[in-house]
């Protein structure tokens, strides 16, 4: 029966989301730090049978800090937002069409 | 890859060390892919200027291995046997490349043609049929 509850526990997926700094680069007066969001999804562990893991890496800002003063510019994802847009405008279209549909037919029956 | 061999009792192949196992390797592997490293690259001079690449990059896969003996007895040899197997993959895009002056720094997002012309053509056949069923849905309501 341990030898159970160790599997299972073994197997428990475990999720690691944050945020790390890199090294400052230093270009004239401008020091810039550039910021990374890591997601990491990991099932098992280290010498257990067996490991499944995923690892996802994203810039998310630069830390721009000149005379003292520092500024967050944020580092957009052009591509994934054009990608989320065209997907959400071919569901939303999707069930648009379904609902006028199925509206249509409600109402043909209602007048039969 | 899947191992049989024959050594003498209390002597586990080099493979079955702690520390050695595939899974903790693969789990080494996963702690190497984590970091600010694998998303901004090597800042590049440009006279005043300094470029850096910056891209999105995921890793995953996963690996698994048994062994199993023909059991134990004092002074004989025991079979050993291992086998395992194991898969994975990675892929990086590249986001934008941060300009950095001396007067400012911009960041300038790269768009991938590419893979965006791939999600058009798969999401174009989805939003024709939905934007006919939409049409013949509003003539019928008329």
């Amino acid at each position: 029966m341990s030898e159970l509850v160790r599997s299972i526990r073994a197997v428990r997926p475990r999720l690691h989301i944050g945020l790390a700094r890199g090294e400052p680069i230093v270009v004239g007066e401008r020091e810039i730090v550039p910021v990374a969001r890591s997601v990491v999804l990991t099932l098992g562990r280290p010498g257990g049978p067996f490991a499944i893991g995923f690892v996802w890496n994203r810039p998310v800002a630069v830390l721009d800090t000149w005379r003292g003063q520092t500024r967050r510019i944020p580092i957009p994802d052009v591509t994934r937002r054009i990608m989320l847009a065209l997907a959400a405008s071919a569901l939303l279209l999707t069930l648009a069409a379904r609902h006028l549909r199925r509206r249509a037919k409600s109402k043909r029956r209602a007048e039969r | 890859m899947s191992e049989e061999m024959q050594r003498p009792e209390g002597q586990p192949p080099e493979e079955m060390t702690p520390g050695a196992d595939p899974v903790t390797l693969f789990f080494d592997a996963m702690t190497s892919a984590i970091g600010v490293n694998t998303v901004f690259g090597e800042p590049v001079k440009a006279g005043e200027r300094v470029l850096i690449p910056v891209a999105e990059t995921s890793m995953g896969g996963g690996v698994g291995y048994g062994r199993g003996t023909d059991g134990e007895g004092e002074g004989r040899a025991v079979r050993v046997g291992i086998g395992g197997g194991g898969g994975g993959g990675a892929t990086t895009r590249a986001v934008a490349v941060i300009v950095a002056e001396p007067g400012g720094v911009t960041v300038r997002p790269i768009v991938d043609v590419g893979k965006l012309a791939l999600a058009g053509l798969a999401n174009a056949v989805g939003l024709w049929k939905g934007a006919m069923t939409f049409a013949k849905a509003m003539r019928k309501r008329r």
